[in-house]
């Protein structure tokens, strides 16, 4: 997992979002900083695409900073990303189109096609690519990415946020404005399709590092 | 080694629910014992959870892209004047809720005037009000019901004739413009002696309150179910 590492003082949180509910957008903008990444990488693996990522990020700080008087306490990091999320939703009903592919299609297609979504310039971009590394993972991303894209919208939301940022299940359930159970349930079943998706091109998943501490 | 007949034959979603929950550490003590018992003897669960925890590991293999420029806002950001400002999406669901409950509502109202005053007009139709309509037409000497036909004939017909335009001393026009105030408040000098309030309603207003009773009820169940489906329906959030 990514892992987000511990939450940060809510106190530090609660004495910014108080300023801001003053109107003071500096202090606004210090928490633009401290979860700018978390919100572009959570959108931008919603979306498969660096641009859309980018507008619904820009767009999710500007409607946070404008409704953060209806903020009533809880964690900010929480409440951000539901709206971070609520935008990737109304982002693909502004599309009109998902930008999913279906798991038959990724399934049967051939990996080395043409790809639909062009992640890799991000990805070489990003902080934690290494371009040292062999093309098989970067296929192997290629192919995930898509994978992901092929999942029901809540069921992406939810592994997204729990196997790729690394997110504990209350705060996954916090964003999601759900019950654990449901959390729970949306992120086997994500986890349960993404597991035929892959099957199919079982070849990569070798080469990856087994977690085996899980059980102990 | 686990001999027992395990339940996921039959729930098998619910086991995979499960083995998912008990890689991510969320079961319970002694659910996480039961189940790592069951595992070591079941192929299928041993696969499972192998499986699934590929899917975790290579979902951990996504890089986590930083943000390609900052999103600080503009320093000359305002907030919203007045009231706070609920995001976009909660206001604008907030306002779709709130008609649809307004349409909702004024619907069910209307029907149910609507069906006050049908009803209205069929019990003035039979029974005890055919009676005295019976008796109006009697002390009047002219036939009751001649103008049930529709409510566009002219509207002079529901007039009491002469004689209440001599009483109250409205030109004729003005009598007949306002024919529903006339069937109302029947010219106080008509026979008194003979009627009865529920008596005086002539014929073809019962036939222009049973055309209204129809629409508003009609009109108003529309309203309702436009309302309902309305609220039923909105962003699954």
């Amino acid at each position: 997992m990514g892992g987000q590492g511990p939450q940060p003082e809510p106190g530090e949180d609660d004495t910014l979002v108080a300023r801001s509910q003053r109107g003071e957008v500096a202090a606004f903008n210090l928490l633009v900083a401290r979860y700018q990444d978390v919100a572009y990488a959570l959108a931008y693996r919603m979306l498969g695409d660096a641009e859309a990522a980018a507008d619904v990020t820009q767009d999710g700080f500007v409607a946070a900073f404008r409704a953060i008087r209806t903020f009533r306490g809880g964690p900010f990091r929480a409440w951000l990303l539901r709206i971070i999320s609520n935008g990737c939703h109304d982002y693909w009903r502004a599309q009109k189109r998902r930008p999913t592919l279906s798991l038959d299609a990724l399934t049967s297609e051939d990996p080395e096609g043409d790809p639909p979504h062009g992640p890799m310039g991000l990805l070489a971009a990003s902080a934690t690519w290494d371009p040292e590394k062999t093309a098989l993972r970067g296929e192997l991303i290629e192919l995930i990415q898509r994978a992901l894209l092929g999942l029901p919208a809540e069921q992406r939301l939810a592994v997204v946020l729990s196997d790729v940022q690394g997110f504990a299940y209350d705060e996954i359930a916090l964003i999601m404005a759900t019950s654990l159970g449901t959390v729970k349930s949306r992120i086997a079943r994500g986890r349960a399709h993404l597991r035929d998706a892959l099957q199919a091109h079982a070849e990569l998943l070798p080469t990856m590092k087994r977690r085996t501490d899980d059980l102990e | 080694m686990s001999t027992h007949v395990p339940e996921h034959l039959a729930d098998w979603e619910a086991q995979r629910d499960r083995l998912s929950a008990l890689l991510d550490g969320q079961l319970s003590a002694a659910e996480a014992a039961v189940q790592r018992a069951h595992v070591a003897g079941c192929a299928r669960c041993t696969e499972e959870l192998e499986a699934l925890r590929r899917v975790v590991s290579a979902l951990g293999e996504l890089p986590q892209p930083a943000a390609p420029r900052s999103f600080a806002l503009p320093l000359t950001t305002a907030l919203p004047a007045g009231a706070p400002a609920q995001l976009p999406i909660a206001a604008a669901r907030a306002r779709r809720l709130r008609w649809a409950a307004v349409t909702q509502w004024a619907g069910a109202v209307a029907a149910c005037f609507g069906f006050v005053i049908l009803s209205g007009t069929f019990l003035l139709g039979s029974g005890y009000a055919q009676k005295s309509m019976a008796n109006f037409g009697a002390a009047r000497h002219e036939p009751s019901g001649a103008g049930i036909t529709s409510a566009s004939q002219p509207p002079a017909t529901t007039a009491t004739p002469d004689r209440s335009m001599d009483a109250t001393s409205l030109t004729p026009r003005a009598a007949t413009g306002s024919a529903a105030t006339a069937t109302l408040t029947p010219a106080p000098t008509a026979a008194p002696t003979e009627r009865t309030p529920l008596a005086a309603e002539p014929p073809d207003a019962r036939a222009a309150a049973r055309t209204t009773g129809v629409t508003l009820m009609l009109g108003g169940l529309a309203a309702l179910v436009v309302g309902w489906g309305a609220r039923r329906r909105g962003p699954p959030r």
